[in-house]
């Protein structure tokens, strides 16, 4: 796994994330994994790509997306397309159950680090798995 | 303008949905400091806030939706799988640091000198 792509409507909280990831608790272990934050500006990626592109060029560079607020169904969206195309070496999604309490709680935003890092530590356990929820 | 994609009605060339703007704005987070996390013009926000209230039924109906199934989580054989995951995850903290530790003291004896 090579990179933690975020999707544009949660930059905000992962910047959050990113600060618990760098204070004492973590910044050890975090640095010790080495993996990149990526936004879609940095990656180049045309926000105007459907959620399946976006999926697709994921599982090619080995990066995880991670992202807040998607569940519906439609032909290009990424419930549908994690349905059609995952398979057992797939990365999985990653998203924020409840990304407007990260803003808010300090607590919270620490067990969604946790269970970042839980995930990430250990991600070929997850492959496969399509999508898994923070925290 | 506000256009039908596979996540639902998003800002045009964002990947910023309406059920986005909903949350973070029913959250209190202001407007402009939506507009500089997400790279958009305040108006563009302002745009998806009228889109939400003409449209208000059919969208606190996906809204709930998606609240519902983001609440629901992962399934328990994750859950299993992240639990072992969590003891390795401290595991490996506590010997990063204690690798650290043998490297400060250069000694081989750990922070507090045993």
């Amino acid at each position: 796994m090579d990179g933690l792509l975020m999707d544009n409507n949660v930059e905000g909280h992962v910047r959050i994330l990113e600060r618990i990831l760098e204070s004492p608790s973590w910044r050890e272990l975090w640095r010790h994994l080495q993996i990149p934050i990526v936004s879609f500006a940095d990656a180049g990626l045309d926000p105007n790509n459907v959620d399946a592109v976006i999926w697709r060029h994921c599982q090619s560079r080995q990066w995880i997306l991670i992202t807040a607020n998607r569940n519906k169904k439609d032909d290009d969206s990424l419930e549908s397309v994690i349905e059609k195309e995952n398979n057992a070496k797939c990365l999985p999604v990653l998203t924020l159950a409840d990304a407007e309490q990260i803003r808010h709680s300090r607590t919270y935003a620490e067990r969604v680090v946790e269970q970042l890092l839980t995930y990430l530590h250990w991600i070929d356990n997850y492959r496969g798995t399509g999508r898994l929820y923070l925290p | 303008m506000i256009i039908q994609c596979g996540k639902g009605p998003m800002i045009e060339g964002s990947r910023i949905t309406v059920y986005d703007v909903l949350a973070e704005t029913r959250a209190g987070v202001p407007v402009q400091q939506l507009a500089e996390e997400w790279h958009l013009q305040v108006g563009q926000i302002e745009e998806a806030l009228r889109y939400i209230e003409d449209h208000r039924e059919e969208v606190e109906r996906d809204w709930a939706a998606i609240r519902a199934r983001h609440a629901r989580g992962n399934p328990p054989e994750i859950e299993a799988i992240a639990a072992e995951g969590k003891k390795r995850l401290y595991a490996l903290r506590d010997a990063l640091a204690a690798a650290r530790a043998q490297r400060e003291n250069g000694d081989g004896r750990t922070v507090d000198g045993q």
